[in-house]
């Protein structure tokens, strides 16, 4: 039982992570539609740019900080500007190859500009596990589920209790018609690709210190993050945060009674289970309409 | 006039959808524009909102060139377009459709105009914290026309507001345009129901093909043989 509680703490430590990488799909796929595939590359160039900042440059931790997450912002928002705005009305599969395409080609530039030697992130915090109980929850792991709690909370106030919240799902559901209501339809896509991208990057230098950073250390990741979207019903968040959490313990589960190399395939064997019982995921809701 | 339309012309690629349109629209007056499927009423509407780009001639509202505004901005100036099928946004609440309406207006002109729209159409009230998506068509066609209202339009845009509905819905939400109407907004009507729109309008434009076959008063209009041939001919 100690065995299985604890498995079950430390696996919300990544859980926490795989929920962030959810969320950045899920409000880029809200508003703009697009399934951001280059994810797991914009995310490692932001972590690779905190490196610069710490290493190379040895500026202060919370400039490191706000430099890598300002950057986050502004790739989000010329990635979309250059490359998606460019094929919006085009069909979703040109889309995909688009999303493809910069995932690989940045992973390439990140390759050739940073190397591929591993390189290392410090931890946030420093200092001993807690324990509750028998269960020992690492302090970085506790602060990754806090913050990604935390954030999923404020998006769900701010999409659902504000103007800018109500704008961005016109937006989603219904882009001529939304700027037919004044919405400056563009302005709301940049900012969902500018947030989208902030949590990914965040999400990446958060998990960087427990696994060597490389131009390709967050695909892994990427994938479960995916999945997370998938299993959480892709446009919604509570689903993103509860889909992350789940594949996290199940993977860590996996790991723990059997073997590492077996996580990815009881994950989608769960993805599986969960679409076939609920097509939508579990938290997505085939949209209510008689027209 | 509050809105002109000078050698307007509109393609999808190579399909020329209007072709030199030339309309006008006075000051607090209804004008309709008729004509089959296909004829290109929707895109003249669009062209007047800024959904789509014409490719030769120029919009102008209240004397001045719009042509090159973004949607949301001539909304900013005065123009609500309510389109065809209502799009209503389906997954948000009628409420919330409402505030969409009023983007851009203050908190305290929003509450006004919805209660402004509640008094017009009162079916909506109980229905205010339902989801769009779970009204008739009747009641989804009033509040795509009360989310328009909401901005305080000086022009207002109906894209076949009749469309699908029945005979006593019809009769109570064009009731509703000549109150709108007679509270001071000018209104482009477009419709396939002839009748009605004949009825509400000062003056009427026939498409065909994506040109002006016919225009004049409805007087004019229904004395001339031609409407029906053009009209139904198709
Ligand atoms: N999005 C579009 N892409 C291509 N062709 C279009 C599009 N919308 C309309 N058309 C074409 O333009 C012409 C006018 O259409 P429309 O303005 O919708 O007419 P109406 O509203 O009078 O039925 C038609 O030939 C139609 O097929
Ligand atoms: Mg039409």
């Amino acid at each position: 039982m100690t065995l299985f509680l604890q498995l079950v703490v430390s696996g919300l430590g990544f859980g926490a992570v795989y929920a962030l990488g959810a969320i950045s799909l899920t409000l880029i796929f809200k508003t703009s539609n697009v399934v951001n595939f280059a994810s797991a590359s914009l995310s490692t160039t932001v972590a690779l740019l905190m490196w610069l900042a710490l290493n190379p440059l040895h500026l202060p931790v919370v400039l490191a900080w706000l430099i890598a997450l300002a950057c986050a912002m502004v790739i989000g928002v010329l990635v979309e500007a250059v490359f998606l705005r460019r094929v919006e009305k085009s069909p979703i599969i040109i889309q995909v190859v688009m999303t493809l395409g910069l995932l690989v080609a940045i992973e390439g530039l990140d390759g050739a500009l940073f190397g591929y030697s591993p390189k290392t992130l410090p931890h946030v915090l420093h200092g001993s596990s807690f324990a509750i109980g028998s269960v020992l929850l690492d302090r970085n792991n506790a602060l990754m589920l806090a913050i990604t709690v935390l954030l999923a909370i404020a998006l769900y106030l701010i999409y659902q209790h504000t103007r800018l919240g109500l704008a961005l799902r016109a937006v989603a559901s219904d882009r001529d018609t939304a700027s037919l209501m004044g919405i400056q339809t563009q302005r709301y896509i940049s900012l969902s690709w500018a947030v989208g991208v902030l949590v990914a990057g965040v999400s990446a230098i958060l998990i960087a210190p427990a696994i060597s950073l490389t131009p390709t250390f967050m695909e892994n990741v990427a994938v479960f993050a995916f999945a997370a979207a998938v299993l959480g019903g892709f446009g919604s968040l509570l689903g993103a945060v509860v889909g992350g959490l789940v594949i996290g313990i199940m993977s860590n589960l996996v790991s723990g009674y059997f073997s590492n190399n077996l996580q990815l395939t009881f994950v989608f064997i769960l993805i599986l289970i969960v679409l076939y019982i609920r097509p939508n995921g579990l938290f997505g809701r085939p949209v209510v309409s008689r027209q | 006039m509050v809105l002109s339309l000078s050698g307007l012309t509109c393609s999808y690629g190579p399909v020329t959808a209007i072709h030199a349109l030339r309309i006008g629209v006075r000051a607090h007056s209804v004008v309709a524009i008729l004509g089959a499927n296909g004829a290109g009423k929707s895109t003249t509407l669009k062209a007047i909102s800024g959904l789509v780009r014409p490719s030769r001639g120029s919009v102008f509202f209240n004397g001045t060139d719009i042509t090159r505004i973004s949607a949301a901005k001539r909304v900013k100036l005065g123009i609500a377009h309510c389109p065809e099928g209502r799009r209503v946004f389906v997954g948000e609440t009628v409420k919330e459709n409402l505030v969409l309406g009023g983007h851009l207006a203050s908190k305290k002109s929003i509450d006004s105009k919805i209660a402004e729209v509640l008094e017009l159409f009162p079916a909506l009230e109980r229905r205010l914290d339902q989801v769009a998506g779970s009204l008739s068509g009747g009641e989804q066609q009033m509040l795509a026309i009360g989310r328009a209202l909401v901005s305080s339009p000086k022009l207002l845009l109906l894209d076949e507001p009749s469309l699908g509905l029945a005979p006593i819905i019809i009769r109570r939400v064009f009731e509703a345009l000549v109150q709108i109407n007679k509270q001071g907004t000018a209104i482009v009507l477009v419709e396939q129901n002839v009748s009605s729109a004949l009825k509400l309008a000062s003056y009427a434009y026939v498409l065909r093909e994506g040109r002006i076959g016919l225009e004049g008063t409805p007087d004019e209009l229904t004395a001339n043989e031609q409407v029906h041939g053009l009209y139904l001919g198709g």
